[in-house]
């Protein structure tokens, strides 16, 4: 079932990548793994240097609920920017997170060195069959989160400027671009 | 922002069939060309559901056996979601790969939606990280975008223009024309 597939043969949907990743989890894992993902739900703290990458734009873990053994995590992401690089600079940003998470899973690696970690992500990747999302074309994690950002900056010079003069819409448009330039 | 992620049993010697399918459903690859619009034609979902942000159908194998896994991230209520899924033809034929538990275990459009619906057939997740607000629709993201890639555009050619034209042609962008009207 599971696909072996080449890193060639990725896919990337207009500029999202897209894995889905199914582990079996070694036993008496899924309560510790449960008690991780809550205090995942307390806090960025432990996410933010991932946030920060402006790469991912969703993760998910689930827990297969089945009775039989081995139960299973699955893990879904969606991130845009380098294939080649997702994937081992999660790992080396964050290898006390993967650890803490796919270290309950059967054949995780370890985090570091990268080269495992990105060859074993490869392994237990199913891809999608068939993905979809309805942002337009141009949206990536980086520019949708510079255009949240640069919004307000737009409104606030737009309120600014209603009836001025062309001289002095000049004048606060040079002054916008300076602020607003690492938005743009 | 609601989301579901249902897996689902595939009938047995169903699996390649299923996969051929899903591969086949047109889809929005890696863009191609200077106008970075895409080279073959959008999702059939696209459009027909709620607006959503991320959607995926995958055949994954759990105990050796091939179930398909469904998940999305979508604007609006889950029951509406799903509805609006469970009445294309597409997601029709996609389940009726699947086992979904019928009495004849015929997949139409309603055995499909009461399937899909019934809340037994959720799965939560429990943990998700978004670096996308949760409160922000998809139609908000693509006006903040679209509002970016208007203004990137204009701060280019703003340097060539006298202070005439540049208030003039800033405020005959699309995107500020809405902001200055509230529409």
């Amino acid at each position: 079932m599971r696909r072996q597939r080449s890193r060639s043969e990725k896919v990337t949907y207009r500029r999202w990548g897209a894995v889905t990743a199914v582990t079996a989890l070694k036993r008496h894992q899924t309560l510790r793994l449960r008690a991780v993902f809550a205090f995942g739900n307390t806090t960025t703290l432990a996410i933010r240097p991932l946030l920060a990458m402006k790469v991912i734009a969703l993760a998910r873990w689930t827990l297969w609920p089945d009775a039989r053994r081995p139960t299973y995590l699955l893990f879904e992401t969606n991130w845009s920017g380098s294939e080649q690089t997702y994937i081992p600079d999660f790992g080396r940003i964050m290898p006390v997170q993967w650890r803490s998470i796919w270290g309950a899973t059967t054949t995780f690696p370890g985090a570091v060195p990268t080269t495992y970690l990105d060859d074993w992500v490869d392994v237990i990747d199913a891809g999608v069959g068939h993905f979809w999302t309805d942002y337009r074309d141009g949206a990536t994690t980086g520019t949708i989160a510079q255009a949240l950002a640069l919004g307000p900056e737009v409104e606030r010079f737009v309120a600014d400027t209603a009836g001025s003069s062309s001289a002095e819409f000049h004048r606060r448009w040079q002054q916008f671009i300076v602020r607003a330039q690492r938005l743009l | 922002m609601g989301q579901a992620l249902i897996i689902t049993p595939v009938r047995p010697g169903q699996a390649g069939a299923l996969n051929r399918y899903l591969a086949e459903l047109p889809r929005d690859v890696a863009p191609a060309g200077p106008d970075d619009r895409p080279a073959v034609p959008i999702s059939p979902f696209t459009g027909v559901l709620p607006p959503t942000h991320f959607a995926r159908f995958v055949v994954i194998a759990l105990h050796d056996e091939p179930h398909l896994l469904f998940s999305s991230r979508f604007d609006g209520a889950v029951s509406d979601y799903l509805q609006a899924l469970a009445a294309t033809p597409e997601a029709v034929r996609i389940w009726s790969h699947c086992q979904i538990g019928g009495r004849d275990d015929t997949v139409d459009h309603p055995s499909l939606d009461r399937y899909l619906c019934d809340p037994r057939h959720q799965l939560p997740s429990q943990y998700v990280v978004s670096a996308i607000p949760v409160k922000l629709t998809v139609g908000q993201i693509n006006a903040a975008v679209a509002l970016r890639e208007q203004v990137s555009r204009f701060a280019v050619r703003a340097g060539d223009l006298d202070p005439w034209a540049l208030a003039h042609d800033f405020r005959q962008l699309p995107a500020i024309r809405r902001l200055l009207t509230g529409s």
